[in-house]
């Protein structure tokens, strides 16, 4: 036995300090090279460590299942909004770190990539730094999961920046047509709300809510770290234990979800922006929840419709001058969710060839008519998206937190990648004459004009 | 989301090579960049020509995008159709990217199609149809393009400032060109222009795989083996004329709920010599989240959801003049105030640059985040391509940072007053008129007031 072995079974036998506590679950290869090392601690915070020492640099991410869709269902909330306001009060103090210090900190240390979003089931968190700053990062990190210290100035300061965000995004026709088939598609589950809330809602929020938010959610057993790059992972796992080891694990409530009543027909709706100069049109298909078997199919008709020049509404109706902008596919989510079909038309552009070309190539997917080139086509320009996403340690991370807020199952996307390799003609069929049906259409459509802006 | 501005931060770093990066030519040929990236599924080459829309005839704006993009169209040996289909089949992906003062043909691939996908791009090349139909229908896509930036702000500044910075030069307009300049533009000047500006000597091979340097170059030197010989004409670099005086551009844009505002000069060229000081002061006066602007109108006030300022804003540094710029986005009620306060603050820089804590401050932000610089093979690669194309100059982390900290109040100060002035600017606001119209008399020692009503136009 060497000495460095010796001295590292000391480490082990003190308390606090045991990294024996958190235990391996599994560990898994991706399809680059890279392993996933998964270890769940004794306060259920999972880890997700993935080595990599290709650059002397590390991304740090830190994902909580708690987003936009947990706040409607709060019975103390009842309102949509602070989730994502509450993201943004995460930068500014606590007990230990003053008022803009985390952001001086990390960037003081060449922190890169330093951000946070909120989305309908998830919230996260992340940056990137040099290989030396590994425990400023976990310090830091941790510092604001359990000891924020919210104060009404500066919640009346942030407000005002979430004001300005939500403004910016009514100033953008496409968002705005976006949200309102959230809107139009769900009546009773949250994903009806969007992420940010009304201006009224944000007015209504206050500190005491902030903190009831925090003391609820914000807890290590509804937290995932995942950690790409430069690092050794007996010492990532001792940092883990020394920054969150001391955390205690919290109830986190169990929302029941209300049951979505079964859209019965098409729905549709008309809204104008100030701002547009030509319509937009936003259409959103029911589809099941992000773990469900038919998402590689699912994915697989987004990218024959718009991904690549070689796609059928790319060529029909970018490459005449009709739209301008045409993009479609899945979005995946925990719970039952929309593929979108999004249409930039041109000015003085008729909506009807748009939507003529979309339900064209629609029927040719039911009637099985698609040429197996087609496919090909589509599938491989699906892995060539999704392999360009494994370039950088930020997007490896990305793809393994959002697999694991909407699925449980954080190599799901590398599942996926898999499935999609292996759908048929036969699966396209079956899927598009299941879920583009006009009776789980919503539809909307914005047209310029004065008035309000949704 | 809450920080827009870390990437713009990161923008900012000087792009330039790390030490024993190299270039590699091949005689008086082609030049070939080459970053391993043994994790890759997916590779990257690039065809880099030193042309862009700076090659623009006047009155024929967007005459190189649309050239370039009808490369894309037919070839000699198959239909648009076809040759789309034979590339995203094989899991392959051709884009188009025309700056200025370089154009970049890109081909994304599946690595076990590499081959395969080089050789449809070659085909492109150096056999494309650029048939009447293809060149028409990519015209037409180009326009609806343009048109469609009428609904975006955002957009709408940049052209107006583009144009407020640069009249009369051929940078006044982006490479998307304007509505008049891709009709005047006709399918022969696309002919000729792909013609003359395709030249071997011109072109930089760039590639990032997991396959290996020999195999890639040894696929490149054949499947390009016919590139045409010679040089493309050379660019004429454009002088834009000084900037006297503050002149605010206008346009009214009734029920927007932020106002897009822009305040800016001329920015500096790649290898100004002063420029790794004067980014060292931009770091800290608004490209980072720590910064002066941010703190003040996002941070303190609540103004706006973001706020920076800074050459690559606009367009990174090149070899033709730049911009520099301070820019935001405040809730239209709060325009007034903070496009009052943004010139408070850029005049207060302009004449005493930095605290000591704030050189301080950024020289250590930036020493540790310049590794990232190199952190991706695909990252190396940019920084390589800039370092070539740009005649920006090379250097490692360890240089890098000894510049950086040899920053001083005085040396930083001297940089400034050869690079900003608070009183030569343009300031350009897009926003609901209610808002903006108090703000034309309250704006000190405006020269002149410019309404404009089609951005998309020459003014």
């Amino acid at each position: 036995m060497t000495r460095a072995t010796l001295a590292l079974l000391a480490l082990l036998a003190l308390p606090g300090l045991a990294w024996g506590k958190t235990e391996k679950v599994k560990e898994t290869k991706l399809p680059n090279g890279l392993v996933v090392h998964e270890y769940k601690m004794k306060n259920g915070m999972q880890l997700l460590l993935v080595p990599d020492k290709s650059a002397p640099v590390f991304n740090y991410q830190v994902w909580f299942k708690v987003g936009s869709a947990n706040e409607k269902l709060d019975p103390r909330l009842q309102k949509t909004g602070l989730a994502h306001f509450f993201e943004h009060m995460m930068f500014r103090g606590t007990k230990n770190v003053p008022e803009g210090q985390f952001d001086i900190q990390l960037s003081q240390a060449g922190a890169v990539g330093e951000n946070a979003t909120t989305w309908l089931d998830r919230t996260n968190y992340f940056e990137s730094l040099p290989k030396e700053k590994l425990e400023l990062a976990f310090r830091l990190e941790s510092d604001r999961m359990a000891n924020l210290k919210i104060d009404e100035k500066s919640y009346k300061t942030e407000l005002g920046a979430v004001i300005g965000e939500l403004k910016m995004g009514k100033d953008k026709p496409s968002r705005v047509a976006s949200e309102a088939v959230w809107d139009l598609a769900f009546e009773k589950h949250p994903y009806k709300w969007t992420v940010i809330g009304t201006e009224e809602e944000l007015h209504s929020f206050t500190v005491d809510d902030a903190n009831y938010f925090y003391q609820t959610y914000y807890a290590p057993n509804n937290a995932t770290l995942i950690l790409i790059g430069d690092f050794a992972i007996p010492n990532a796992i001792a940092l883990a234990e020394k920054y969150y080891g001391n955390y205690k694990p919290k109830d986190i409530p169990k929302q029941e979800l209300p049951a979505e009543p079964e859209q019965a027909k098409k729905r549709k709706r008309e809204i104008t922006h100030p701002l547009a100069n030509a319509n937009f049109l936003a259409m959103g298909y029911k589809i099941p929840q992000g773990n469900h078997p038919d998402m590689a199919a699912l994915e697989v008709i987004g990218a024959i419709l718009t991904t690549g020049d070689g796609s059928i509404l790319e060529q029909q109706l970018i490459q005449t001058g009709i739209a301008s902008h045409v993009s479609a596919g899945p979005y995946r989510t925990r719970y039952p969710s929309l593929f979108f079909f999004t249409v930039q038309m041109a000015p003085e552009k008729s909506d009807s060839k748009a939507i003529n070309a979309f339900d064209d190539a629609m029927s040719r997917i039911r009637k099985g008519q698609l040429k197996e080139e087609e496919i090909e086509r589509a599938k491989n320009q699906y892995l060539l998206m999704a392999y360009n996403d494994l370039l950088d340690s930020s997007a490896i991370g990305r793809n393994l937190g959002e697999a694991l807020v909407s699925t449980d199952n954080y190599l799901n996307e590398f599942e996926v990648l898999d499935a999609v390799k292996k759908v048929t003609a036969e699966d396209l069929k079956r899927v598009a004459a299941t879920y583009f049906t006009d009776e789980k259409l919503s539809f909307v459509r914005l047209v310029p004009g004065k008035g309000a802006s949704k | 989301m809450k920080k827009l501005f870390l990437l713009l931060a990161l923008l900012a770093l000087p792009g330039i090579a790390e030490a024993g990066i190299r270039l590699k030519s091949k005689g008086a040929g082609p030049n070939y960049l080459y970053e391993k990236d043994s994790k890759a599924l997916a590779s990257s080459v690039q065809l880099v020509f030193r042309t862009g829309s700076l090659a623009d005839p006047k009155g024929k704006e967007g005459l190189s995008e649309l050239a370039f993009r009808s490369l894309l169209g037919a070839t000699k040996k198959r239909s648009k159709e076809d040759f789309q289909a034979a590339v995203e089949r094989l899991g392959a992906s051709i884009s188009i990217d025309v700056g200025a003062g370089r154009a970049i043909l890109s081909v994304d691939a599946l690595s076990d199609n590499l081959e395969p996908a080089l050789q449809l791009l070659a085909e492109a090349v150096l056999e494309p149809g650029l048939v009447d139909e293809d060149i028409n229908a990519i015209r037409s896509e180009l326009l609806a393009g343009v048109n469609q930036e009428l609904s975006n702000n955002r957009r709408i500044l940049r052209r107006i400032f583009r144009q407020a910075i640069f009249r009369n030069t051929a940078l006044a307009f982006p490479p998307e060109g304007t509505l008049n300049g891709l009709s005047n533009a006709t399918n022969e000047d696309v002919r000729a222009f792909i013609a003359s500006q395709l030249k071997a000597k011109d072109v930089i091979f760039a590639v990032s795989s997991n396959r290996s340097e020999a195999e890639v170059k040894g696929w490149i030197e054949k499947t390009f083996a016919n590139f045409p010989e010679g040089n493309a004409p050379a660019l004429a670099m454009p002088s834009p004329e000084k900037i006297e005086g503050r002149t605010v551009f206008v346009m009214d844009r009734p029920g927007s709920t932020t106002t897009e505002i822009a305040i800016g000069h001329h920015g500096i060229l790649a290898n100004n010599k002063d420029r790794d000081t004067l980014e060292t002061g931009l770091f800290a006066f608004g490209e980072d989240m720590t910064s002066r602007l941010f703190q003040e109108l996002r941070e303190k006030k609540g103004w706006t959801y973001g706020a920076a300022a800074g050459f690559d804003l606009f367009e990174r540094p090149r070899r033709y003049p730049g911009a520099f710029l301070v820019w935001s986005f405040p809730q239209a009620e709060h325009t007034q105030e903070l496009v009052l306060r943004a010139l408070e603050i850029y005049e207060d820089y302009a004449k005493k640059g930095l605290t000591a804590k704030e050189l301080s401050f950024a020289q250590k932000s930036l020493g540790n985040s310049y590794p990232f610089k190199f952190a991706t093979s695909r990252s190396r690669l940019t920084a390589r391509l800039y370092e070539l194309l740009e005649n920006a100059p090379h250097h490692d982390v360890a240089e890098y940072r000894g510049i950086v900290n040899g920053v001083t109040r005085g040396s930083l100060r001297s940089a400034i007053r050869k690079a900003h002035n608070a009183e030569n600017v343009a300031i350009v606001l897009v926003g609901d008129p209610e808002r903006t119209k108090g703000l034309l008399t309250a704006i000190p020692k405006v020269k002149n007031v410019v309404k404009i009503t089609d951005p998309l136009a020459a003014f």
